[in-house]
């Protein structure tokens, strides 16, 4: 089992839940983050108007999936939640131990 | 090893409680199926008790029961005993019965345990029961309550008489000490009546609260029952069937959560919520779910028992006769009827007859009290709460909406109208941030409020059936504007707005309404905005002022949509969105009400992740709509500014002028400009001749764009700004985007970004060399107005252009202190700008800045101008003189449109 942690733009978000939905993926942890990665400390020059930057109001979405599913969801992740420019987001993937559902204590890949 | 008699208990029990479920599926009342449950534990702990004290032979006996007292208290002791309800079991006993009791009581809890009860006991002598009961708020109200069960009753009565006296004596600490310990229960189980999934033991307004009016009233006055209170005058004969009526109403629904969950279950959850509605049969209704009806029921019941406990405790809390007094000494007269005390505001006896029977007077009080920031005395609210049932011309309850196809049946909702003084006294309470919102609560809760609003008697406990919403409509409504009056005092970007902003009242009342229009079958903010109209109308709102209010209404989920669910960073979007607004200062309402109607959802809602998103809309869309964002007009921002600035000149920057045109640099051309560009600009002034004009072009590859910068000063000519775009305009420059400055001593830096269609790629410099001449003479000698070619807008754009938007023009006095801002929204044409800056020139307007922005065809024009009135620049405040500005505007950008546009001619 993986655990993918998506940080992506926030307005992106109805997209990426929707289109994991339509690939059967029906659970997920949606968080209100800040943070930075290469965009650090820039100021953003808009019509003229300079905005100090500092962290980035992002979303996570949290995602735990059977192993022979992950590549599925990266590739849905990314079409839904790209623009094509700087601060689309990254994930992360890592690997799972175990899961284990608190109603009946089911555990391992049932629990997912 | 259980006993045969405990085991037959135990059945007798099983059985009793089988009987009950039928009973209460036919329908049995609460308060009857509680006695009876009641009863039935009695008789078996009763039998029980016999047979415990037969089998411990003679030193038991009956002679024992002589001497001791088996009382009920607590829940069991009311006799409000649900299937799944604990018992509480005291065994009182005299000091020298001690060690006779200690095996009867330890066999009998043991029973009683065993035949499957949980179980609350205690063994105390009288005097020990008394002590605890006085030092203990727990304890005390659970003793108030006591019920002999068997035993002495000279016993039982020596306790209660005891209990009573020692409780009177210490009853303000005692009070005190009930009071802050239901206070923390509150604050647990939620601090308003309208939880979408309330505890129906302990939230508020639930059994705990009547409860409490008992254990007051035995605290405060020696009367336990409420119908004692009532008797004495202590409780109004309306209030105590209100709270009867609640009784029975979550007696009987609390029969029914235990029997359904086979346990003790007091959370009224939306699973149980859709079940009850079903089971009790409530039919669906337009617009509202069968669960929303019986919430309502719900809501109603719980609400109404919530204030009559309030009102009591208020009166049991006050040393009346000293408040009273204290009024009189150290208040003082704030109106011939009204004095401000210790107490708050109250009416004096001649002040009381006028509120009698006049909805005006109600609301002069409401206002004052507002004004003079301090709350409504409880024996004046109380008064006034109960003439408020007796007022003339009730309005009708089911009022007129959703009026578009409305049925025939409708046309009875005629409202009587609230008389116009107290409309106004009621837009004054909106208008003035302090106590407004706690006071709408109030004339809420005694179905005042409903007749300015009719509709929020619909409104009163309207469920929203959603996981998002954690308060009923109306009391989100009310906290949507108790949330923007906490605003005051916000040190964060929408503070800052909300403290700006002039007429709070538009705001307010628009946050008091937005979601009124919830619970029928149609959109919501469609029937807001009828609502909306008609408030207004109610209210007698002036014209602008209802066409905001409508707006607000209408639209009070748009700018929440986009800052969430759309990529802002979209100029497109963001341009169109300021179109929509129109105006800085509705913007600027907009954006507090979507932050108030967020913050009014539930607690921690509103955080700093969604202020900083919602924020980050706010400013893209001011800085079209005025040019630069108040809230942006960060001074450290600036002061790095200057720093670049002052850096860039290098040694020049300490010279004097420098120094001087530095500091006085304003916001709005400091956030517009490259530090680079804002040292060259300042060489420019001050190389600039004594009355003279200094024009320069630069070409920008990047943006296929040439920016002009003109320097002069304000004393060069009149109408620097429309002569300036005529003479671009003349040269078949097409004008993307403008700014112009006024600085100190009357300098004047104008920029302006045109695209020249003649060329494309860098212009050759003779060309820009030309314009530079033509924008110098254009300032120096009057011309007349310039002539126009029509060579830029090729068929090909032309293509592009979609339905075109209503030019529109919209005038603001309020959001800057110097300066009227117009804004001009219109499709792209030729001509366009010279014509406005004409026209503004001709009006006696000086502009003083200004920005310009074409997107595609949209065109997005702010001027900042002022007029000369006694010799000073001043704002356009006369509203008569502005309209008519603002027709002209809009005349000769229509009639520009009717112009026939000739085909493109190359020359």
């Amino acid at each position: 089992m993986k655990k993918v942690e998506a940080i992506i733009r926030h307005f992106k978000l109805d997209d990426v839940k929707n289109a994991l939905t339509e690939r059967g993926i029906v659970g997920m942890t949606v968080t209100e983050v800040r943070g930075f990665g290469r965009q650090k400390g820039h100021t953003e020059m808009y019509r003229g108007t300079e905005y100090q930057v500092d962290f980035v109001p992002k979303i996570k979405v949290e995602v735990v999936v059977a192993d022979d599913k992950l590549r599925t969801v990266l590739d849905t992740i990314v079409r839904a939640a790209q623009t094509g420019q700087v601060g689309d987001g990254k994930m992360f993937v890592s690997e799972l131990c175990d899961v284990v559902r608190i109603r009946t204590g089911e555990s391992g890949q049932d629990a997912i | 090893m259980i006993r045969s008699n405990v085991l037959a208990a135990k059945a007798r029990l099983a059985k009793g409680h089988e009987d009950f479920r039928a009973r209460h599926a036919a329908g049995c009342p609460g308060v009857e199926l509680c006695a009876l449950t009641s009863n039935l534990r009695d008789a078996v702990i009763g039998e029980l008790i016999e047979a415990t004290l037969a089998e411990l032979g003679p030193r038991g006996s009956r002679g024992l029961l002589s001497e001791i007292a088996v009382v009920a208290h607590g829940g069991y002791g009311r006799r409000d005993v649900a299937p799944y309800s604990d018992v509480d079991l005291m065994i009182l006993h005299p000091p020298r019965a001690a060690p006779r009791v200690a095996p009867l009581a330890e066999r009998l809890l043991r029973d009683v345990f065993d035949m499957g009860l949980d179980l609350g006991h205690s063994v105390r002598t009288v005097r020990d029961a008394c002590r605890l009961g006085c030092h203990d708020p727990m304890i005390c109200s659970s003793l108030v309550d006591s019920r002999l069960l068997a035993g002495s009753p000279s016993l039982f009565d020596c306790f209660m008489r005891r209990f009573r006296r020692q409780v009177r004596w210490r009853r303000t600490r005692l009070m005190r000490a009930i009071l802050a310990s239901r206070n923390a229960e509150r604050l647990r189980y939620g601090e308003t009546v309208f939880l979408l999934e309330p505890n129906i033991k302990r939230s508020p307004g639930t059994l705990r609260d009547l409860s409490l009016l008992r254990w007051i009233g035995l605290v405060r006055y020696g009367l336990r029952e409420p119908r004692q209170l009532c008797e004495r005058g202590l409780l109004v004969r309306e209030d105590l069937e209100t709270i009867e009526r609640a009784y029975e109403f979550l007696l009987r629904l609390r029969n029914d959560l235990h029997f359904h969950a086979g346990q003790a279950n007091d959370v009224l959850n939306r699973s149980e919520q859709l079940r009850l509605a079903q089971s009790r049969g409530y039919p669906p209704g337009a617009g509202l779910l069968p669960v929303e009806k019986f919430m309502q029921d719900y809501f109603r019941h719980t609400n109404q028992a919530s204030h009559v406990v309030a009102q009591f405790l208020a009166k049991a809390g006050s040393r009346e006769r000293l408040g009273k007094l204290a009024t009189l000494l150290f208040g003082h007269r704030v109106e011939d009827d009204f004095r401000v005390g210790p107490v708050g505001l109250t009416a004096t006896r001649r002040g009381l007859a006028r509120l009698r029977g006049s909805l005006t007077a109600i609301l002069r009080l409401v206002d004052l009290a507002n004004l003079h920031d301090v709350p409504i005395a409880p024996a004046t609210w109380q008064a006034i709460r109960q003439e408020a049932g007796r007022l003339p011309a009730e309005p009708a309850l089911t009022p007129g909406y959703p009026l578009a196809g409305a049925s025939p049946a409708t046309g009875r909702g005629e409202h009587t109208e609230p008389p116009p003084e107290a409309c106004r006294y009621f837009l004054s309470l909106l208008g003035h941030p302090g106590r407004a919102g706690g006071l709408v609560r109030d004339l809420h809760e005694a179905a005042l409020l409903e007749r300015f609003i009719p509709e929020f008697a619909r409104a009163r406990g309207l469920l929203q059936f959603n996981q998002y919403h954690k308060y009923t409509v109306d009391e989100h409504c009310i906290r949507a504007v108790e949330f923007a009056e906490r605003l005051l005092t916000d040190a964060g970007p929408v503070g800052r707005v909300y403290r700006g902003i002039a007429d709070k009242h538009v705001l307010h009342l628009a946050l008091l309404i937005h979601d009124l229009g919830k619970g029928f079958l149609e959109d919501h903010r469609e029937v807001g905005l009828r609502i909306a109209h008609e408030t207004a109308r109610r209210l007698g709102l002036p014209a602008h002022e209802a066409e905001a209010l409508e707006f607000l209404v209408h639209k009070h989920l748009r700018m929440n949509h986009l800052a969430f669910r759309r990529d802002t960073s979209d100029e497109e979007l963001v341009v169109r969105f300021a179109v929509q607004v129109g105006s800085p200062e509705l913007l600027q309402m907009l954006y507090v009400l979507t932050a108030a109607d967020l913050g009014a959802v539930g607690p921690d809602v509103w955080d700093g992740w969604k202020s900083e998103v919602l924020t980050d809309l706010y400013h893209r869309t001011m800085q079209q709509l005025a040019g630069d964002s108040p809230a942006t007009t960060v001074d450290h921002l600036f002061h790095q500014r200057r720093r670049e600035i002052r850096a860039a000149l290098g040694p020049l920057a300490d010279e004097p002028w420098f120094a001087r045109h530095l500091e006085a640099l304003p916001g709005s051309y400091l956030s517009a400009t490259p530090p680079p560009q804002a040292a060259a600009d300042l060489r420019l002034l001050a190389e600039l001749p004594g009355g003279g004009v200094t024009a320069r072009a630069q070409y920008l590859a990047e943006a296929a764009t040439v920016q002009f910068t003109i320097a002069t000063s304000e004393d060069v000519a009149v109408g620097i700004f429309h002569k300036l775009t005529g003479a671009l305009t003349s040269h078949g420059l097409e004008i993307r985007s403008a700014q112009i400055h006024t600085l100190a001593d009357g300098l004047v830096l104008d920029r302006f970004w045109v695209q020249d269609r003649d060329f494309a790629g860098p212009p050759p410099a003779e060309r820009l060399e030309t314009i530079n001449r033509a924008l110098e003479a254009s300032l120096r000698e009057p011309s007349a107005s310039p002539a126009f070619r029509r060579t830029w807008l090729s068929a090909g754009r032309r293509m592009t252009v979609a339905p075109r938007p209503k030019t529109n023009v919209n005038c603001d006095n309020s959001t800057s202190d110097r300066y009227t801002i117009i804004d001009v929204f219109a499709t792209d044409r030729t001509g366009l700008l010279y014509t406005i800056a004409r026209t503004l020139f001709e009006e006696g307007l000086s502009v003083w800045r200004a920005k310009i922005g074409t997107y595609l065809d949209q065109v997005v024009d702010v001027f900042y101008v002022t007029h000369v009135s006694d010799r000073q620049n001043c704002k356009v405040l006369d509203q008569a003189r502005l309209e008519a500005i603002r027709r002209r505007l809009l005349a000769v950008i229509e009639a520009l449109e009717e112009a026939p546009v000739p085909e493109t001619q190359t020359p």
